[in-house]
């Protein structure tokens, strides 16, 4: 039973991890293009929701309208510095580019706002629902995983069912032939950044609220569980859902067996086996293997 | 060749050598001209980094792969050397070799094996995790490293039984291993081995087909690269005297990137211009580290969006047309 | 009596639901410039990619002077004497010319780390081959002028020469050529034909694909047809220029029926 309660703290936390990791997969598998900064887009997401829970602490759409709407800005910032110039350069001089921003948005928030951590205060309080003697959920797990839920779902709405949708689809499997029937390649993978980099910040509140503190060196350790997540789930939207979902409870099953020390551990096997055995994840497809 | 063009060449490569003889006679006398003990001190922190970032170069620059998790190797280098001097007693002339080794061999098995078939991004966050991993391995394994404590104490190194003990007995150590490891590095590349690289690192597919084998190229890349970086490792336990996995943060990685990227990836004098820039720039502004990661994130950007090639790729023609559109400007 | 220098048996490669090489069956003789011609997308470059070890075979065979070859690394199949050029040119951009002949001849030096630092009898000796023999290749190809420039730099017609020389200097026993004068104009064009004849004449065997009919009739003794990942046609150029099955898989390009040689 108790592992039951793992598992179930597993979904939740697992849940944020998706979120991370499909922000993350929209950036590297629909837009194509490398990203060294998405981790610490999300810690931005979080100061941002840090600072407007301070401003309006009764309401939480609010906030999270706030966080998508400032990451969503920071989304354009990403690719004016980062990818405009270089869509033709080769990929190495993006990927430095998104080395530098990482760097800067790290210091700079640590020396604007301080090395500590903020703490976010509980918001939904400590109550759970309790099954039996020994399982409980509580209601900021619940929150949680609905709002992924709900997000992932206007995803699928917004991708598919949308012209820009349609428009970034296109782009993301054949630029020139997009070119050619007159989709504007820029504009499309711009709103692709924005995209991954407004859900960057949701998740990034998200895990503020999980912890209950918000650090300017968050940014890290997601986005290495969302680069696990990826790479364990495949590049694409359902494959990071549930490379994600499955991080979070192997993690947490893991502390369970081994104590809390080893969470990370965890993280860094299944990368490793993963790499070994089937690099391309769960549900990514073997494109075109080009031996060397 | 016409005997006008023979003398000419004769003259410009004449006058390389007097400037690289004049450059060597200075480094060589420097400590006995310079007073301050702080100034001999950032010198020899300057030469350290021309080690690691030529370290990092050779994976960025010539490897055709993107490494970012360089503090991983120093640590494994400079841990080495503590655990065995402490412990052991070795010297350090042995260790100074022997910390390299280790680190090659540490990133061969960890990083060489499982990551190597990865590209770009891939890579680059495999290196990350395994500065990190190397960093948890450093504080949790307590028997072996002392954990969070680190090391002290380590012991002066011994020349002909005299211990060496001054800053300036020090700078001379380094320069000299700077100099080393630039002549084996040039002696390399302008070899097979080196073209093989660079045809990995241009285009993997042609260099294949024309029969380079890449994968153990790269892993020879890896290995020779990560063995300076363990070299200046062992060399900083040395120097420092106490090491702690406090000095092997990502950020060191994130450090030695920037004065790569800012001297010129891919060129031979990129990672010495790059220190020396950095380095005396925030000696310069000198204040807490963040500010210092501020710059050089900042920096990485500019020369991204200016000049990607580095400071290394600014040739005579570019100074004859900034100096143009000044001159244009001022007419104006 | 020419012996079989190639031999495809029941080649396939599959891409998920993608057959990009269907079954496809040819032999080649040592000797001859053999074509591969079809339209768009008929999996000729795909087939060059499982031939040279690019790509992995879904399932059947390669053998090459009567051993299999099937699956074997570039690296391993060029040392083997098959040397390829490459559809869209894979120069490596920031060498100069002369470098990039040089690593042609990566498998014949031997120079290693040890060599490479205390300048060995065999790191001058594998020096001075790659520079003289890297010239001669580039005197042979008519790029001595340009020896020294960087890739980066060049038109487009030496550059492709460029990557021939390269495989040249593997010193193969047979060129793969992917569509060796896309880009050309006319003279250039002339200038290849003129070249690939000659190689042929001094002992290379050549198999080229290509969609300049006049290229391909000019030079080929024999050529098989790909249409959709399938063979459809193999024989002299006169019997494939009259096949029924071609002039449909082209229908719209008349010019196969208007080539006069």
């Amino acid at each position: 039973m108790f592992y039951l309660q793992q598992i179930i703290n597993g979904i939740a936390q697992g849940s944020i991890y998706a979120l991370t990791a499909v922000g993350y997969a929209i950036i590297l598998g629909i837009v194509n293009v490398p990203s060294f900064v998405h981790g610490d887009v999300m810690m931005v997401g979080a100061f941002v929701g840090y600072y407007s829970v301070l401003l309006f602490p009764d309401n939480i759409l609010l906030v999270f309208i706030i966080v998508f709407a400032a990451n969503w800005f920071l989304g354009i910032i990403v690719d004016m510095v980062c990818y405009k110039r270089f869509r033709n350069s080769p990929r190495q001089v993006m990927l430095i580019c998104t080395v530098g921003l990482s760097i800067f948005l790290k210091s700079s928030t640590q020396v604007t706002f301080g090395t500590q951590q903020k703490l976010i205060p509980n918001l939904l309080g400590n109550n759970f629902f309790a099954l039996g003697e020994i399982i409980r959920i509580t209601y900021v797990q619940i929150f949680i995983v609905s709002v992924v839920i709900f997000t992932v779902f206007l995803l699928q709405i917004l991708l598919f069912r949308t012209k820009i949708g349609l428009s970034v689809r296109a782009v993301s499997m054949h630029k020139s032939a997009s070119a050619l029937v007159g989709i504007n390649v820029n504009q499309a993978m711009e709103f692709g950044t924005c995209l991954g980099c407004a859900l960057g910040g949701i998740a990034g509140i998200l895990l503020g609220i999980y912890y209950n503190a918000v650090h300017p060196l968050m940014g890290g350790n997601a986005a290495m569980k969302a680069f696990i997540s990826v790479i364990f789930g495949g590049i694409n939207i359902p494959g990071a859902a549930l490379g994600g979902l499955l991080l979070g409870i192997f993690e947490n099953m893991g502390v369970a067996f081994f104590g809390s020390g080893y969470r990370d551990i965890v993280g860094y096997v299944i990368l490793i086996v993963v790499l070994l055995i089937k690099p391309s994840g769960l549900l990514g497809r073997k494109e075109n293997e080009i031996k060397i | 060749m016409s005997k006008f063009k023979y003398l000419k060449n004769l003259l410009i490569r004449g006058k390389s050598h007097l400037i690289l003889g004049f450059l060597l006679v200075t480094l060589l006398l420097f400590p006995l001209l310079v007073e301050s003990q702080f100034i001999i001190r950032v010198v020899i922190n300057i030469l350290i980094y021309i080690v690691l970032a030529s370290s990092m170069n050779i994976i960025n620059g010539y490897g055709g792969m993107f490494s970012i998790g360089h503090a991983g190797f120093y640590c494994v280098g400079a841990y080495t050397a503590a655990i065995m001097s402490t412990r052991f007693g070795w010297s350090f002339w042995i260790l100074l070799p022997l910390s390299g080794v280790m680190a090659g061999i540490v990133s061969f098995l960890l990083l060489g094996f499982p990551a190597l078939r990865l590209r770009g991004l891939y890579f680059a966050m495999v290196t990350l995790g395994f500065s990190e991993v190397i960093r948890l391995i450093v504080l949790n394994w307590i028997t072996l490293t002392r954990g969070p404590m680190g090391i002290p104490g380590i012991p002066f190194p011994t020349f002909f039984g005299n211990p060496i003990m001054y800053n300036w007995q020090f700078y001379y150590i380094i320069l000299g291993i700077v100099v080393l490891m630039l002549f084996i590095i040039r002696r390399v590349l302008n070899s097979r081995i080196g073209r093989a690289w660079i045809s990995i690192r241009e285009d993997e597919t042609a260099a294949s087909a024309m029969g380079v084998e890449v994968f153990r190229y790269k892993l020879m890349n890896l290995f020779f690269a990560t063995f300076w970086a363990g070299v200046a490792g062992c060399f900083y336990a040395f120097y420092a005297r106490y090491i702690s996995a406090d000095s092997f943060t990502l950020d060191e990685g994130f450090s030695i990137l920037a004065m790569v990227i800012v001297g010129g990836q891919g060129s031979f004098i990129g990672p010495i211009l790059g220190p020396i820039l950095l380095l005396t720039l925030t000696e310069i502004f000198r204040g807490i580290a963040q500010y210092r990661l501020i710059v050089f994130g900042v920096a990485i950007l500019i020369v991204m969006h200016l000049r990607p090639g580095g400071i290394a790729s600014i040739k005579l023609s570019n100074i004859q047309e900034i100096k143009q559109k000044l001159s244009v400007r001022q007419d104006k | 009596m020419e012996s079989t220098l190639f031999e495809i048996k029941e080649l396939c490669k599959y891409f998920g639901g993608v057959k990009a090489v269907d079954k496809v069956n040819i032999k080649i003789k040592k000797g001859i410039i053999y074509g591969i011609i079809g339209p768009n997308g008929a999996g000729k470059s795909t087939l060059f990619n499982v031939l040279t070890g690019q790509l992995s075979t879904t399932s059947g065979d390669i053998y090459f002077e009567n051993k299999k070859i099937t699956n074997l690394p570039p690296y391993e199949i060029i040392r083997l004497g098959i040397a390829r050029t490459f559809q869209n040119i894979k120069l490596f951009k920031y060498m100069n010319v002369l470098g990039n002949v040089k690593i042609g001849f990566h498998i014949q030096t031997k120079t290693n780390f040890w060599d490479a630092i205390f300048h060995t009898s065999t790191y001058t000796y594998d020096e001075r081959l790659t520079i003289k023999k890297g010239l001669e290749i580039l005197e042979r190809v008519g790029l001595a002028d340009f020896a020294y420039d960087y890739a980066l730099n060049l038109s487009y017609g030496i550059q492709r020469k460029l990557e021939i020389a390269r495989a040249l200097a593997a010193d193969p026993i047979v060129l793969l050529l992917d569509e060796p004068t896309a880009g050309m104009n006319p003279v250039e064009t002339n200038q290849i034909i003129k070249f690939i004849r000659q190689l042929n004449q001094e002992g290379l065997t050549i198999i080229i694909i290509e969609h300049d009919m006049k290229v391909i009739m000019n030079l080929c003794s024999r050529i098989s047809v790909l249409n959709e990942g399938k063979k459809i046609c193999e024989g002299i150029p006169r019997e494939v220029q009259t096949d029924k099955d071609v002039i449909e898989a082209y229908l719209g390009k008349s010019n196969l029926l208007k080539f006069k040689k």
